[in-house]
């Protein structure tokens, strides 16, 4: 036993030898010190995104930056401006009026990065954004932006609620809502066939529409693939939505649909007030009368 | 004991150390001074080319689409790009500017990392996973003023850029490429190989390539790229050991023309095209026919039902050699478009072209079964070939030889009109059929 202690210490001795003596070369950095070229778009993003929250956004694809499993795009240069503009006054600044600048300064994600085309899954859907780890969104199908003729619906139900969607995730990752959340509908969740239907009497597939979701508990049918999903769609929907639609959903859902989507709410409204210190209803009247400014905004550089 | 062993194995695996220092630096310079120093002389190169670069674009893996020729002209930011093909928006030889970088990643690239529908309609997704296979960043693998060598990063095809001559414009380039295509506008053609017929070929009609039949009935791809003289082979063909690559094109007038291989080589191979059986000429379709097709009506009560309807029709010129417009139905908001195909001499309909404006609404041709129909926004292509039944009179029958029955899960029978509120078919705008022509049949009328 000691012999091997003595090896063993022997050992390290020799392995822990080094010749070299070369001192560090301080010269010659491997950075290089070029000045940056920008264009209209860089400065107008510099003074708008960079300097007040921080955030990259990268308009010029990077393939390195996406998903290699997703054939992609780049977005146009004029779409990028247009919906960069847009997800300022409807997201960035609605989050300000509500919360305050310096809440979005410790919360946004440090890149957004746009692409033009549509991400496919296997199974047909696509995906309308990603969120990675608090630090990244991307947002896809950007080229199908009309800037001259804007349709606030598709902007809704494309970016302004991926935005939502997303932003909110980077929230419950970084303080976690309460786990009585996720039993409310436990035994529903779906993973990746959130959306498929399939009727109990026939037993074909359908396409789950908005409805049998809601009757199901749930706000949307993406909501049903995983219980942290679940959450975020709560807080897009309400905040996207007026107090009609929210209601009509209600009425749709059913006694029983509307019992645990009302319980679901309850989580999710004093998780954001308690933890965040934000009235969601507050923030929704905001989102709500900044979407419709968006017809009224300068969309070109 | 064994133990020790072992030990003293280890011991001398790591005591027998060597302190003599002999690594000398091979290059002058650090890994990344040399990539910034590389990235610099090839923006040098790229911005060189005073009129620009003539890019050989290579989509489809191993060069299954062919070549397709594009020109390219760098500044400091931006690009400005045109190709022979022109894009889904524009037609041949529009101008489009995109920005570009010049990046250290994988070797050097040159990113169009901006979109613009010339180059990245190749590489965005086609409502699915999948693309047509064509690269929008690019390794560059070696770069001069003369030549420049790229290798699509996803996909892998070679490319090569060489510069535009300055006194000639691209438009005029693209006007020459045109002719060779125009000129050679048969799609069969005989194969032969130092003057032996070894098999037949035929041209794709998306794609620049040749499939190549021979006389054991065996399938191989020939992927071409137009030049101004003829064509050039993207992968080159051996014969006896000889590299076979380029060709060019000669026709006379009695004679459909011919493809020669013009390489330093004994060997000669040639591609001879041929009239094939049941061509006809674009004028032939020409003039005033007998129409018999079956009408979507609806009974007193409102039930539909197909009523039988026989009508005189004309099918007149709308584009030489491309289209005509069929007309003479009774009732009819539009006329149908008849689309021609001169490579083949064949007849056929196809969905999703706008035939008219009705008031308000604009109309496009689609397909259907004998109860449901595509509506036009889905966007799929079908066609319905313009079947021969007979020659003479001659008698044509549309009808679906494709995909489209895999859609309907039934047979395609019905020629459909479809009306949209706007001018690109969409989902909200469509408002309906209009028009439901089934099992359509046209016999010509004697002279």
């Amino acid at each position: 036993m000691r012999n091997s202690i003595i090896y063993i210490l022997l050992l390290s001795s020799m392995l822990f030898a080094s010749c070299n003596d070369d001192s560090v070369d301080k010269d010659n950095s491997i950075f290089e010190h070029k000045e940056v070229v920008r264009n209209a778009f860089d400065r107008w993003l510099l003074n708008n995104y960079i300097y007040p929250y921080n955030i990259d956004v990268k308009y010029r694809m990077e393939d390195l930056e996406s998903s290699m499993g997703f054939i992609l795009a780049p977005a146009t240069y004029e779409k990028s401006v247009a919906l960069v503009k847009i997800v300022k006054h409807v997201w960035l600044d609605a989050y300000d009026e509500v919360a305050g600048i310096n809440f979005m300064r410790s919360y946004v994600p440090r890149t957004i990065h746009i692409i033009g085309s549509e991400a496919y899954n296997q199974n047909g859907t696509t995906v309308l954004g990603t969120a990675e780890g608090g630090m990244k969104i991307t947002l896809y199908n950007v080229n199908n932006i009309n800037p001259s003729n804007l349709n606030i619906e598709q902007l809704n139900a494309y970016y302004f609620r991926t935005m939502h969607h997303e932003f909110a995730h980077i929230l419950h990752q970084t303080r976690n809502y309460d786990p009585a959340f996720d039993r409310i509908t436990e035994g529903s969740f779906l993973s990746d066939s959130w959306y498929i239907y399939q009727d109990p009497e026939t037993l074909e597939n359908y396409l789950r529409t908005d409805k049998q979701a809601w009757e199901a508990g749930f706000v949307t049918p993406y909501a049903m693939s995983e219980p942290r999903e679940d959450f975020v769609e709560t807080i897009t929907t309400y905040v996207t939505h007026d107090q009609a639609y929210w209601d009509n959903m209600l009425k749709e859902a059913g006694t029983e649909g509307a019992k645990l989507i009302n319980s679901k709410f309850a989580v999710v409204y004093s998780y954001m007030r308690d933890t965040w210190n934000i009235d969601l209803t507050k923030l929704r009247t905001t989102v709500l009368r900044r979407q419709n400014e968006v017809l009224y905004l300068d969309l070109k550089i | 004991m064994k133990f020790n062993i072992y030990i003293l194995f280890i011991l001398a695996a790591t005591s027998l150390q060597s302190c003599l220092f002999q690594e000398d630096d091979i290059f002058d310079k650090s890994a990344s001074e040399r990539i910034e120093a590389a990235v610099e002389e090839y923006k040098e190169v790229l911005l060189s080319a005073k009129n620009g670069w003539h890019l050989e674009y290579c989509p489809g893996e191993d060069y299954s689409m062919g070549g397709i020729n594009m020109f390219i002209k760098f500044e400091k930011e931006k690009a400005t790009m045109t190709s022979e093909l022109g894009s889904t928006t524009s037609s041949a030889g529009t101008n489009v500017t995109t920005y570009y970088r010049v990046i250290p990643e994988q070797s050097v690239m040159l990113t169009f990392d901006t979109y613009n529908d010339i180059i990245h309609y190749f590489g965005e997704p086609q409502g699915s996973n999948a693309n047509l296979q064509g690269d929008y960043e690019f390794i560059i693998m070696s770069a001069t003023p003369e030549e420049v060598i790229l290798q699509g990063k996803r996909y892998k095809n070679k490319m090569r850029m060489v510069p535009v001559d300055e006194k000639t414009s691209w438009s005029t380039i693209i006007r020459k490429l045109s002719l060779t295509a125009d000129r050679s506008f048969l799609a069969t053609y005989n194969y032969i190989i130092n003057g032996q017929k070894v098999g037949t070929a035929k041209r794709s009609s998306n794609t620049n390539t040749f499939i190549v039949t021979d006389n054991n009935k065996n399938e191989s791809e020939l992927s071409f790229i137009y030049t101004d003289t003829g064509f050039k082979l993207l992968k080159p063909i051996y014969v006896d050991g000889a590299e076979i690559k380029n060709f060019n094109w000669s026709s006379t007038p009695d004679e459909a023309g011919v493809f020669t291989s013009v390489d330093e080589s004994s060997a000669s191979v040639t591609l001879e095209a041929f009239y094939p059986e049941n061509y006809a000429y674009y004028a032939d379709f020409l003039g005033s026919y007998t129409m018999t097709y079956s009408e979507l009506a609806f009974d007193s009560s409102n039930k539909p039902y197909f009523r039988f309807v026989e009508t005189n029709a004309t099918l007149q010129r709308k584009l030489e050699n491309k289209s005509y417009s069929l007309s003479g139905m009774p009732d009819a908001l539009t006329s149908l478009e008849i689309s021609y195909d001169r490579s083949t001499g064949a007849v056929s309909y196809k969905t999703g072209t706008q035939v008219s404006v009705y008031g308000d609404y604009y109309l496009y041709q689609t397909i259907g079964t004998s109860d449901s129909y595509m509506p036009s926004y889905v966007g799929y292509n079908f066609i319905l070939d313009g079947i021969i039944e007979q020659t003479s009179p001659l008698c044509i029958a549309f009808k679906d030889t494709g995909w489209g029955s895999y859609y309907f899960g039934e047979p395609v029978t019905s020629i459909v009109i479809d009306a949209y509120g706007t001018a690109l078919p969409t989902q909200s705008s469509f408002s309906g059929y209009a028009q439901w022509y089934r099992d359509v049949v046209i016999t010509k009328k004697g002279n």
